[in-house]
């Protein structure tokens, strides 16, 4: 019997065999083609680049160009894609693309239901969207697409619409990228940082006062992280007295970077008065980015709060205020806490003007510790850095954990 | 007594072609599971931001841990190569093990090395650092030299004196493309939360030669099932040559290296596991990084041993997984043991069993022949199955000779050399596993 069985297995696996080998023979085949298609292309390129070189020279005669788009249609488009990225906003390469109907094509294939099809045709006409003509063809095609439940089409469609310049559309995209996925926030942020001014006045106060706690927390933190002034003349104090620690802490960072008030002085002095340590580690940073010499007490205050990372994170920013941030350093190295003794002195270590500063031995690795300095978002960094660029994403949770 | 033995070998036998078989067609399902799922990933996908990722402030700090072997050419190479490396804050954290003053000559010429004063986080615990370098060029090169410790260490050494809240780590002899930071940064930024690892790796380059094809089909298994088939499941362990990256919170929390890269990643399993957190390892199943690809047998025994040792390493600090955990204790960790530890041993005693069985004359010499054929022919289809499945797993643009000759070449691969390194890589996982258990000591 178990001969039997034996024999058996040895058929079946000779039927798998067989198997195998015409799948193989099918697997050659496909590959020989394309290999082949692959080959022509490349044989086709030159040809094409040229072509595509010549229509942007001036020259409008397309037969060329619309025989070599019928053999090789995916060449033809990756050259004119090429040529975009090259040179950037040149509407004569958009009207190349319509001219040879694949913008049209890409319409169609963002109705598709196969998410790679609509993933490809949202980011051509992503990468064409700054023509007028192409967004006359495509319509309310990215509006739509912002709504699509691909969040790679969804990107591609906001990129769109931001390509538009339209400001009604650029505030679409703002308020729809609140609540999208962390990896779209922030590679639009970058795109709609130039729209940042005009956001201020109308989008973001709006959001500011209607957005729940999450899609708050992410307008906070993409405002912080676009990392320049921002005309933001709204009262933050409510957010500063926000129940979420997080809020509260974003709101701290906002503070370095709109423009500075009684009312805002008032809320970051306030923010180092703050239950959490995190939000009064944002608070002192944001002092020591707006440079203000009358909180110089507070921040000591804060150095002799007994938190390691609050009084690391005072210390230095006293050490960058100049010769009264410095002297108010100095006295507290004498403090009887160790915490806050300690911390002043590594500052003034750090900054260069302790006794041990620039030792090069294995003194700094000996019962090393954690110090905490300001980054460029005046975010106070987990960790030590010196001479080095900050970890910057505001987007980031591992980081915002801090 | 005797009489017994006669009575208990041929059973003793047919239980060990049984087991074999049934481990071939598990083995089958986890390759089609495995192309099935590196599919899915390639068409998830997307069309690549680097170029936006590169230029976002918002891009996370990356540390980049090299621990390279010594100061020879081709580890001075793969630093020079690490410093290539694309990213929006990239810092690459040179860690050498105890080397000698030569050595560290030759690395101070090399990136014009400074002293530097430094602090370092003692969030792990390791061997102790002498001194700190950077490196006067316009690189961002920290180099550490610290007491001797292992790899390990070193690793830990590195995520100690790194700052960035994103680690990454690659083999020295690893092939890396130069976007390969941003490429596995994207699954972490569109995740943050869950996310703890991203780790890409993906079958060489064809190579001409016997070795290099064996080398390959035991690759391509590898690449198959320890990666993508357990991607499938959330239980992916990483394969030689991959780039990982890991979240400094996570590789903290769990007290980082014991050993190296698929020690973290079982370990980040269990732990995540345990604490019955949602997380993910994502596997990114793109040519970024790959093995490098070993001409010679020497080469190919050296590059399996290490493999094997990592291996067996890996299991001595997880061993207590078995049989927990899900689908990690039922499928990943047994998987690992079966066929590193449990399939090469019983293929052995098979072999000598029978020989032994035929010359006593207790066993039919056509019925040994059968016995010894069935799970022979089932490993012959099962490295020929893998050789066409990573066809359809990755994209159609290899030499369509290459692929005829990989599958052919898996006859051979189990005539001969199949049996031969069956009996070495015992061996070499019982190297790793003492090792590892030296280590802790």
């Amino acid at each position: 019997m178990i001969t039997t069985a034996l024999k058996a297995v040895l058929a079946l696996e000779a039927v798998w065999a067989v198997v195998l080998l015409v799948l193989l023979g099918v697997t050659m085949a496909v590959l020989s083609a394309s290999r082949k298609r692959r080959l022509a292309a490349l044989a086709a390129d030159p040809a094409i680049q040229d072509a595509v070189a010549l229509h942007l020279g001036g020259n409008n005669d397309l037969t060329q160009l619309r025989r070599l788009a019928k053999t090789h249609p995916e060449a033809v488009e990756a050259s004119i894609l090429a040529f975009q990225s090259m040179i950037g906003g040149t509407t004569r390469l958009a009207e190349l693309a319509l001219g040879l109907g694949f913008v049209e094509h890409w319409c169609e294939g963002a109705h598709s239901g196969n998410p790679a099809r609509r993933r490809r045709a949202f980011s051509r006409i992503a990468a064409m969207a700054h023509a007028e003509p192409v967004r006359r063809m495509t319509g309310d095609i990215p509006v739509a697409g912002l709504t699509d439940s691909d969040e790679q089409v969804r990107l591609e469609a906001a990129r769109a619409m931001v390509c538009s310049e339209d400001l009604g559309q650029v505030a679409l995209v703002f308020e729809a990228m609140l609540t999208d996925a962390p990896l779209n926030r922030l590679l639009l942020a970058p795109m709609l940082r130039r729209y940042a001014a005009a956001l201020c006045h109308t989008a973001v106060p709006k959001a500011l006062a209607e957005l729940g706690t999450q899609p708050l927390l992410n307008l906070l933190r993409l405002l912080v992280s676009w990392e320049c002034s921002l005309p933001l003349l709204v009262d933050l104090r409510p957010l500063a007295e926000h129940p979420e620690p997080a809020v509260r802490l974003e709101t701290m960072r906002l503070l370095a970077r709109v423009p500075t008030s009684a009312t805002s002085r008032g809320t970051i002095l306030s923010g180092m008065a703050d239950r959490d340590p995190a939000v009064v580690m944002a608070a002192v940073a944001t002092v020591g980015r707006l440079k203000l010499p009358d909180a110089i007490p507070q921040v000591t205050s804060c150095l002799r709060r007994n938190v390691e990372g609050v009084a690391r994170a005072a210390a230095i920013v006293l050490s960058e205020m100049g010769p009264e941030g410095r002297l108010a350093l100095e006295g507290q190295v004498g403090n009887p806490d160790p915490i806050a003794s300690r911390a002043a002195r590594e500052a003034l270590e750090l900054s260069g003007a302790g006794p041990s500063a620039g030792r090069h031995n294995a003194g700094p690795f000996a019962g090393s510790f954690a110090g905490t300095i300001t980054g460029p978002g005046g975010r106070p960094a987990e960790t030590p850095l010196v001479g080095k660029k900050q970890p910057g994403p505001v987007l980031f949770t591992a980081e915002v954990s801090a | 007594m005797m009489e017994m033995v006669e009575l208990l070998t041929p059973g003793l036998l047919i239980l060990i072609c049984l087991c074999l078989l049934g481990a071939g067609a598990g083995r089958v399902a986890l390759l089609l599971e495995g192309a099935i799922e590196a599919r899915r990933q390639r068409a998830n996908g997307t069309d690549d931001n680097w170029a936006t990722l590169l230029r976002s402030d918002l891009v996370p700090a990356v540390a980049v841990i090299a621990a390279p072997p010594d100061a020879s050419e081709p580890s001075r190479r793969f630093v020079r190569r690490l410093l290539n490396l694309h990213a929006g804050n990239p810092e690459i954290v040179l860690v050498l093990d105890g080397p000698s003053d030569a050595e560290m000559e030759v690395w101070k010429r090399e990136f014009h090395l400074q002293p530097t004063s430094r602090l370092v986080n003692p969030g792990l615990k390791t061997k102790p650092v002498r001194a700190l370098y950077v490196s006067s060029e316009s690189i961002q090169l920290v180099v550490v030299d610290k007491g001797r410790g292992g790899r390990a260490d070193c690793l830990n050494t590195g995520i100690n004196v790194a700052n960035a809240p994103v680690i990454a780590t690659v083999d020295a002899d690893a092939q890396f493309i130069e976007e390969s930071l941003l490429r596995l940064l994207r699954p972490m930024l569109a995740d943050p939360d869950r996310t703890v690892a991203v780790c890409a790796v993906a079958p060489g380059a064809s190579e001409p030669g016997l070795p290099a094809r064996f080398y390959r089909l035991g690759f391509l298994r590898t690449w198959l099932g320890r990666c993508a088939g357990l991607a499938a499941s959330n239980t992916f362990l990483p394969a030689p040559g991959c780039f990982l990256m890991l979240s400094r919170e996570a590789v903290l929390r769990i007290g980082g290296f014991q050993a190296g890269p698929l020690e973290m990643v079982i370990h980040l399993h269990a732990l995540e596991r345990a604490a019955e957190r949602p997380y993910r390892i994502v596997f990114i199943p793109e040519p970024m990084s790959r093995p490098s690809a070993p001409r010679q047998y020497g080469a190919v025994r050296r590059a399996q041993a290490r493999d094997q040792m990592e291996v067996g390493a890996a299991l001595r600090f997880h061993k207590a997984l078995v049989l927990g955990f899900g689908s990690l204790g039922w499928l990943a960790i047994p998987g690992l043991l079966a066929s590193r530890l449990l399939l090469p041993l019983m293929e052995t005693a098979g072999l000598v069993l029978g020989a032994a069985a035929m010359a006593a004359g207790w066993i039919a010499p056509g019925m040994l022949a059968l016995l010894v054929a069935a799970p022979l022919v089932c490993e012959i289809l099962v490295s020929m199955t893998a050789v066409l499945l990573e066809q359809l797993a990755s994209e159609a643009n290899a030499e369509p000779l290459d692929v005829a000759a990989l599958f052919f070449s898996a006859i051979a691969e189990n005539l001969g050399y199949r049996q031969w390194k069956n009996l070495w890589m015992v061996r070499d996982l019982f190297r790793g596993y003492r090792a590892a258990a030296l280590g802790t000591k």
